[in-house]
């Protein structure tokens, strides 16, 4: 007898641990709400004091780094895309459970949408990454009109199909990726995804509309919801629309619900009024009609930072260790920032000198009839730091120092970072291969020049190249 | 509820917790309850169905079984055995003829509209609006064998109705078998209150083939129908490699579907302390059709042999005899699987090889003689298995089309559009099942065929086989299959849950 007790117990250990494994690898990765909630989970208690709730407007807008750096401001940006605002009241009350913030911001975007129920999509990423509790649980029925909405409850039952999917990411680095449009994630992340790319925007003016619209109903229950569990854990709630082409019809609901915050002592701020105030500029600080890329994250932030640190008084955590990991974070978006800047730049002679930084390697190689004794490619690779170089070949500079050249011989193997780099030479060919993680990295031109750009800190791998056909153009 | 939903996921481990803490006087009823709340999840109304049939089989095994007694005691027996084999008949008219109302009615309807169409009469337009009661052939047939075997006095009558009404109704095998006989299942539920429950062995026998059943149907069954369905649904367009690899796979899919039943049939009742029969024993190895027929469907093909082959005479009434009943059982084989035509003629063909099979014993053991060839060997009974795997598969082509002119259409396309080429260009993952599923099919199918050699050579299930290794080995195997079942099984919502394919009989 004693011997099968121990024997069914130690299987079911074994199963326990075999089907944990599993549902760790398989579980959705997305970096899209799951990843949010799994991350601000593992936040101390009590550090986060500004929580940031709502849709992709809260959470690609707000800047969690140039909140702390200006301001010391710890603040998590807490939600999903396109997120409906009963998800955020549940989001809301999970929030509270270990965190008592300062001041919530609530993004007002969800008060737009119409819709009774959350479509499984939208509810899997608003959702999957809470733990299992009564919250997540009343979260998907109350947020799920359709049939079966048990067959959401199983989590595992949604992803367990994904085995032609795998990859690295669901193995190691989950929410890691080398793709630089979705790379802003870190050991240090807080909720914010940061866009490199600019698309200029028009934003009407509505400073002198005021057709209100009415609030769906489910939309105000849950809005009203929020607001009133703000006031009764005594945490002062400011309601925020973030600057957006915005169309009359979600304005008309955005002045019903500036009137409803105001019965609960909200504060609302419609920040597509104060464009020029915020110094938002249309044409450089957006990446698409509803977000800002990362400059104009930082902007925005820098305003919203000190209207709410003035308004509410927010503590500023800077050189208090205990918020050591918001300050990683902010240098961590910083550099990203800066990695930006070099990513999109239009003219590589205007950046080139950025990468005789400590932060970054450079693999440099021609390509086809490029030669170095041309005025242009001598400027850059000497502000890289590859001074007299060979009319043609390949080079390794690591921190502005040249580490080496296919002079010194035709292969160059070193690993960085976790990832493997490979630089060979054909000297014969006058042909050039630069390699990371088994990846060809160059021959995006026939004439010009190719980079590597490895920057150690973000860890952020980016290949570009100057096409000596065209003008010296960049090619992504 | 499926065995492969997450509602028998939760109703079982309580219904077994239960089970295992209460009373033991309460076992029966509680048993009872809980296999009634199983059929009711399927449609509550029919319950009814299930429960009258169950009086009436018991109240008249009641009535045969006090005048088998009175029988024996007085001397005038002729009127007693009259009045003893009218009341079987009519108990077992009422049980076929709830059968036949729900099952074969439209069937019915629609077969004599046929015939009167070629007359230009259109008398019956009315159909009969009722859904198929789940599991009704299963339990109707194992309600009637009880009240023949009482008739044949080969049985105590049961006076216990909770206990009879738990034989009728018990879930792990009331809606697709094995259909059970009273001298097995009801002798040992009879026995239910001194079951020893905490048998570490036997629950994990039971386990394990709770497991290998849910294997079967979610990495297998449910699997290749994803490219049956598409091969059968379009083989107007299709040619001969694509409309065998359909065949094929749906003499893989109706194997996996029912063994998987009746394998987690079998697990969950050994669990709770009871050892339904075995109703599936590596058919596919069988070597004729007639071994074929003593491997598959055990319940329903010794059932058929008991209460039908034998009482027509078997294969005492000289040759001519025996071959006729051989048919009659087949044809009614086809038609209890299914209302449609294509189910009879899937029974004919049955019958027809059958008696093929035997007539030509004599020719074929002279060509063997002639041209000298061992039969002794690995390479004949090889050969043995193939033929006769592969008579298997075209008979199956009938029951899964949708009627015998499909069937006949996509046998001549076999031979009429050859498309070998599909072989290698890699045009077979496009039928439904890209690379990758299909080779997660393979590997299913290779732990089948292990699993099924080893039935097929030691007459061992998994189970037995699994006791006699290391415990390493055991373990291994079993969370192996738990893990493929979660990694690759068809369960979740972006895969349709497939219904068992016997549940509609």
């Amino acid at each position: 007898m004693k011997k099968s007790i121990i024997r069914i117990t130690a299987f079911i250990i074994l199963l326990g641990l075999m089907l944990t494994g599993l549902n760790k690898i398989y579980s959705f990765k997305y970096s899209d709400g799951i990843a949010q909630h799994q991350v601000f989970d593992e936040q101390k208690k009590n550090t986060v004091d500004m929580l940031i709730l709502g849709s992709s407007h809260a959470f690609v807008n707000f800047n969690n780094g140039t909140l702390y750096d200006e301001y010391g401001i710890t603040s998590f940006n807490y939600g999903a895309s396109a997120q409906y605002i009963w998800n955020t009241y549940f989001d809301l009350k999970e929030a509270l459970k270990t965190q008592k913030p300062e001041l919530i911001v609530l993004d007002a975007y969800g008060l737009t949408f119409d819709e009774e129920y959350t479509e499984e999509a939208k509810l899997i990423k608003s959702a999957y990454g809470m733990k299992w509790s009564k919250n997540k649980y009343d979260n998907i029925v109350e947020s799920f009109g359709g049939e079966n909405v048990k067959t959401l409850l199983w989590d595992y039952g949604r992803y367990h199909s994904r085995y032609r999917d795998l990859n690295k990411g669901d193995f190691i680095d989950p929410y890691g990726s080398l793709d630089i449009y979705y790379n802003w994630y870190n050991d240090d992340w807080k909720g914010q995804y940061l866009f490199y790319w600019t698309n200029p925007v028009e934003i009407k003016d509505y400073n002198d509309y005021d057709k209100e619209e009415l609030l769906a109903p489910r939309a105000e229950e849950y809005y009203r919801k929020i607001l009133k569990l703000a006031k009764d854990e005594n945490i002062p709630i400011a309601v925020v629309v973030v600057p957006y082409e915005l169309n009359h019809y979600e304005m008309g609901k955005y002045l019903t619900a500036e009137e409803i915050s105001k019965e609960y002592d909200a504060d609302f701020l419609n920040a597509n009024l104060i464009l020029d105030e915020i110094g938002l500029d249309e044409t450089e600080h957006f990446y698409d009609p509803a977000h800002m890329n990362a400059k104009g994250s930082a902007v925005f932030s820098s305003y919203m930072g000190k209207y709410y640190k003035e308004k509410y008084n927010l503590s500023d955590r800077r050189n208090d260790p205990k918020y050591d990991s918001f300050k990683r974070n902010a240098d961590y978006t910083r550099q990203f920032i800066k990695d930006g800047e070099i990513f999109t730049a239009e003219n590589m002679k205007s950046v080139a000198s950025l990468l005789n930084d400590s932060a970054y390697m450079v693999a440099v190689a021609t390509e086809g009839e490029c030669v170095t004794d041309e005025d242009t490619v001598g400027f850059i690779l000497g502000e890289i730091g590859i001074d007299s170089p060979m009319s043609k070949g390949i080079w390794l500079v690591d921190g502005g120092k040249l580490m080496w050249s296919s002079q010194d011989g035709d292969e160059k193997y070193l690993m960085e970072g976790g990832h493997d780099f490979l630089l060979t030479y054909n000297s014969q060919d006058e042909v050039g291969d630069i390699y990371f993680d088994n990846n060809l990295a160059n021959h995006k031109v026939a004439n010009g020049v190719s980079f590597l750009i490895y920057d150690k800190e973000t860890g952020i791998i980016n290949c570009m190249a100057i096409n000596s056909d065209y003008e010296f153009q960049i090619i992504q | 509820m499926q065995f492969n939903s997450i509602d028998f996921m939760i109703f079982f481990p309580v219904v077994l917790a239960i089970y295992f803490i209460i009373p033991k006087k309460l076992r029966s009823i509680w048993l009872l309850l809980a296999s009634y709340y199983f059929y009711m999840s399927w449609s509550a109304k029919y319950a009814l169905l299930i429960g009258g049939s169950t009086v009436i089989t018991y109240i008249s095994a009641i009535i045969i079984g006090s005048m088998s007694k009175k029988e024996q005691e007085s001397e005038a027996k002729e009127g007693k055995h009259g009045l003893k084999k009218a009341t079987l008949l009519l108990c077992i008219i009422i049980n076929l003829g709830i059968l036949a109302l729900f099952k074969y009615g439209n069937f019915a309807i629609e077969s004599l509209n046929s015939v009167l169409g070629l007359l230009h009469i259109n008398l019956i337009e009315r159909r009969f609006n009722f859904l198929l009661p789940v599991g009704i052939s299963f339990y109707t047939f194992q309600a009637l064998g009880y009240i023949i075997d009482v008739y044949r006095d080969e049985v105590e009558v049961e006076k216990n109705f909770i206990r009879y009404a738990l034989f009728v109704s018990f879930f792990p095998q009331l809606v697709a078998g094995p259909i059970e006989r009273s001298k097995n299942l009801l002798t040992q539920m009879k026995n239910i209150e001194n079951i020893k429950l905490f048998n570490a062995k036997r629950c994990t026998s039971g386990a394990i083939l709770m497991v290998w059943g849910l294997f079967l149907k979610m990495v297998i069954a449910d699997r290749v129908s994803l490219l049956v369905d598409n091969v059968f649904g379009n083989f107007r367009m299709l040619g001969s490699t694509e409309l065998i690899l359909g065949a094929v796979g749906f003499t893989l899919q109706i194997y996996c579907d029912f063994a998987s039943y009746s394998t987690i049939a079998i697990g969950a009742a050994r669990i709770m302390g009871f050892d339904l029969m075995e109703n599936f024993n590596a058919p596919y190895f069988a070597r004729s059709i007639k071994d074929f027929w003593s491997r598959w469907h055990i319940s329903l093909s010794t059932w058929f042999k008991d209460y039908l082959y034998i009482p027509l005479g078997g294969n005492r009434k000289g040759k001519a005899r025996k071959y006729l009943n051989l048919l009659i059982v087949f044809l009614v084989s086809g038609l209890w699987h299914g209302a449609a035509w294509s189910f009879v003629a899937w029974g004919l063909i049955h019958g027809l090889m059958q008696i093929i099979g035997e007539l030509m014993q004599k020719p074929r053991a002279w060509v063997r003689d002639k041209m000298s060839i061992k039969t002794d060997c690995m390479s004949y009974k090889l050969m043995e298995t193939i033929v006769t795997f592969s008579l298997v598969t075209f008979a199956w082509i009938f029951f899964r089309a949708d009627s015998i002119k499909d069937a006949g259409l996509y046998i001549c396309r076999i031979f009429a559009r050859p498309t070998p080429w599909l072989i290698t260009n890699g045009g077979i993952f496009n039928l439904g099942l890209d690379r990758v599923e299909f080779n997660i099919l393979l590997i299913g199918l290779v732990l089948l065929l292990l699993v099924d050699l080893v039935r097929y050579n030691k007459a061992m299930t998994l189970d037995a086989y699994l006791f006699e290794q290391n415990l390493w080995f055991e373990w291994f195997v079993i969370l192996g299959l738990i893990a493929m079942i979660f990694i690759f099984g068809q369960y979740g919502p972006a895969f349709d849950a497939k219904q068992f394919i016997y549940f509609q009989f």
